[in-house]
């Protein structure tokens, strides 16, 4: 008890020494208060937005996979080839998977591409530019003017049902319908003098011999409903979308039977939570998906992708911390042995007068508790309090920071890692504009392998050689302004078990550096060699 | 029978080293003052620090009722058994009088109401002025400090008492007044006093008078030499 109050009393006697050790570990732990929150603030943000985001996934290649080549070699383009020929996932394949337990609903969507006789298909040189690179990537002779999309279900009609589109005339076709029933867009109509109840002949572009008729019951109409502002900047794409021709699945089918045309099948799983979206890939390694095939979302790919400068800045206060806790660390071990060193009389006399060692250990280490103590729960609640501005304002700067490193690298998709030689990727991007609920669509059949190979080069191209062409087509991807760039709360208990514990260490430290000056100390060396 | 006895004692301040005390033989009762003399160098402070357990000896050891005190606990023997008054009073500079007896006191793990109020007595009474009581110690004169060292040495009322030149830079009345002290808790409180000085007079106050050469083997054989100055 007196070495408690002993040590109590020596702090007040030591002022000056007991503030520079009250503010060195002060700083410490406001540096430390801050980069727990900041890291707090990420983990918190990402777990509830993730909870929050209702998940649609897709089975797609694995790019890494194939792009590994063998021995190190990039692969050849004849390898690559072999990959995507080989990717085709069967309908009854993806409806397996649709079966797991993780899967909350299953829907899917084929396109094929086909021409017309009698109506044009809205043009520009802008519309061109967006129709082709809307086009399943079919970019040579076989490719049509106009992309006839069939549905499994409405659910699968994600433009609609988040209000991307609307229909203005007439209805939409019955789900799931095998009647060779469409809708079609606004432009088309009024460029071609289209109404509903008329009928479209279709021609497949590779045999002009095969025809089929398909009635138009609705016509429908982009709204720019949402994130206007990129909707405006894909100003472009909208001309693609101009042509894109919708019915249900069962009747593309019929149609692609009758006509020989070739369909690109995508399923679409929807999840009900991150963690069944998580577990969905392993469930469906488990129930024989080939390993060259992932799981991917785009809402997922989107939203993580949004908090990019917060996870940077995560980052950052992660290696800061370290580097504080280092320093501050070493700063405070110094400053522990020389007071001691400067207080070895004081040991030396203790020792004499018979305080044994344990003893004097305990009472410094007492003093170095209590300012260790007053000052770290000072820096915690200074820290804590000021978490939620300080943690906004430096995410300012790092969106802002992330925001010019993605312009360098070719606008914001850039950040999209997924190799752009995916063709049914790139149509989905125009497909569904808003990006807030952009789904990737599971890519099983491209139809051809040459297709393939030919879209990666075009997309390639477009990403290197006109920045600002990437810039527009990339809409369906994330633009900047999606950056999360606030967070409302930051230190959370966990903050406050953390800097416990930085406490606990820091008073370990110096410590255990005081400790072992006092057992140093020689009472009769100290006495006798003082004068 | 002795309180504290000294058996075949000798001590180097380094292995191997120059032996300060050889074969020392000494007996200490209690109710008595000795005077340690001996010329500057001779080993008296040594002495007092082997008694006082702050080294341990090379041969030979200390005992106290029959207790071999390095065999013990040498801080318990220190804050109960024995009260050192430091030749250069060794108080902490940073408490103030009242503060240096009392935390003596604490060690000692007194357990009184109120010991900073028998701390102020006690200092009181050795002729420290109620206004110096809570100053800090190292504003006080040194004879002031003499008598804040003798408090906190006697403070937990120890059976033996052991001082180092108590006297050495104080006037003559002062010394007088220490010796007062020294003789009162000797002789009226039974304490066993061990007191290491140069001073005639004091030596000649004591009861026993210890010739620190005469307890050294080795310094004795050498008594001859001494006056030869060979080294
Ligand atoms: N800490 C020490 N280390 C080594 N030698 C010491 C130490 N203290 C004293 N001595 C030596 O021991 C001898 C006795 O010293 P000391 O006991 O202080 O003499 P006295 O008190 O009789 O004047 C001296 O020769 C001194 O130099
Ligand atoms: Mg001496």
């Amino acid at each position: 008890m007196y070495i408690f109050r002993n040590a109590m009393a020596n702090i007040r006697r030591s002022k000056g020494r007991s503030i520079l050790f009250g503010v060195i570990v002060f700083i410490i732990a406001i540096s430390a208060c801050l980069a727990l929150s900041i890291r707090a603030a990420a983990e918190t943000t990402r777990a509830e937005g993730l909870k929050d985001l209702s998940i649609t996934g897709n089975i797609t290649l694995d790019m890494d996979e194939i792009m590994q080549g063998e021995g190190g070699q990039p692969p050849s383009k004849s390898d690559m080839r072999k990959g995507f020929q080989n990717s085709e996932l069967s309908l009854t394949e993806l409806e397996k998977y649709s079966e797991l337990s993780s899967v909350k609903s299953f829907y899917y969507t084929g396109s094929t591409s086909a021409n017309a006789s009698k109506i044009e298909a809205v043009s520009s040189s802008e519309g061109m530019g967006g129709g082709r690179m809307g086009g399943p990537g079919m970019d040579q002779e076989s490719s049509g003017d106009f992309t006839i999309t069939g549905y499994s279900s409405d659910e699968a009609m994600t433009q609609f049902a988040n209000g991307n589109a609307e229909i203005t005339d007439g209805k939409l076709f019955t789900e799931g319908t095998e009647d060779l029933t469409c809708v079609i867009s606004s432009s088309l109509a009024t460029y071609n003098s289209l109404k509903v109840g008329d009928t479209i002949k279709f021609v497949n572009p590779s045999d002009t011999s095969k025809t089929f008729k398909v009635k138009v019951v609705g016509i429908y109409k982009q709204t720019n409903s949402s994130s206007s502002d990129q909707q405006g900047r894909g100003g472009g794409m909208m001309m693609g979308n101009s042509n894109n021709i919708y019915m249900s699945y069962a009747a593309l089918e019929k149609i692609a039977k009758s006509a020989s045309l070739d369909v690109a099948t995508r399923g679409s799983y929807t999840f009900a939570s991150y963690e069944d979206y998580q577990k969905f890939e392993s469930q469906a390694h488990e129930a024989g998906l080939d390993s060259k095939y992932t799981v991917e979302s785009m809402d997922v790919n989107n939203y993580e992708h949004q908090l990019q400068p917060l996870e940077n800045l995560s980052t950052y206060a992660k290696y800061f911390l370290i580097i504080m806790l280092v320093i501050g660390g070493a700063v405070l071990l110094i400053l522990t042995m020389f007071s001691i060193r400067e207080r070895k009389y004081e040991i030396g006399v203790l020792a004499a007068i018979g305080m044994d060692k344990k003893k004097i250990s305990r009472q410094f280490i007492y003093e170095i508790a209590a300012i260790s103590m007053i000052a770290i729960m000072l820096g915690g609640v200074i820290g804590s309090l000021s978490s939620v501005p300080v943690t906004n304002k430096l995410l300012a700067s790092s969106v802002s920071s992330t925001q010019s490193e993605s312009f360098d690298r070719g606008g914001p998709g850039g950040q999209q890692d997924g190799m752009p030689g995916d063709p049914q990727d790139r149509q989905d991007q125009d497909d569904q504009s808003n990006s807030d609920s952009t789904e990737v669509q599971a890519t099983s059949a491209t139809t051809n392998s040459s297709d393939a190979d030919s879209s990666t080069d075009s997309a390639s191209d477009s990403g290197t050689t006109t920045a600002d062409r990437g810039d527009g087509d990339r809409m369906g991807g994330p633009g900047m302004q999606d950056y999360v760039d606030s967070v409302t709360s930051a230190a959370n208990m966990k903050v406050t078990l953390e800097m416990i514990l930085v406490g606990l260490a820091l008073i370990a430290v110096s410590g255990t550096a005081a400790m072992s000056g006092v057992m140093k100390y020689d009472p009769l060396q100290i006495l006798t060699t003082r004068d | 029978m002795s309180l504290m006895k000294i058996e075949d004692m000798s001590f180097a301040y380094s292995a191997g080293g120059r032996k300060i005390l050889e074969h020392v033989n000494a007996e200490f009762e209690e109710g008595k003052i000795y005077a340690l003399v001996g010329r500057s160098g001779a080993g008296k402070t040594t002495l007092l620090s082997l008694l006082a357990a702050l080294t341990h000896p090379t041969e030979g050891s200390i005992y106290v009722n029959d207790e071999d005190i390095f065999k013990g606990d040498t801080y318990k023997y220190r804050c109960k058994d024995v009260g050192i008054v430091f030749q250069n009073y060794n108080l902490l500079p940073k408490m103030n009088a009242v503060e240096n007896v009392v935390l003596s006191m604490d060690i000692a793990g007194i357990d009184l109401p109120d010991k900073k109020q028998r701390a102020k007595d006690l200092l009181i009474s050795l002729g420290i002025a109620e206004y110096d009581l809570d100053r800090p110690v190292l504003q006080l004169s040194g004879g002031q400090q003499q008598r804040v060292a003798m408090a906190r040495a006697i403070s937990y009322e120890p059976p033996i008492i052991l001082a180092d030149e108590p006297t050495g830079n104080l006037d003559d009345s002062t010394e007088k007044d220490i010796m007062a002290i020294f003789e009162d808790m000797a002789h009226r409180a039974g304490k066993c006093v061990i007191i290491v000085t140069h001073s005639k007079q004091i030596a000649n106050m004591a009861d026993v008078k210890i010739p620190i050469d005469e307890l050294n083997v080795h310094i004795k054989d050498n008594s001859l030499a001494e006056s030869h100055p060979v080294n």
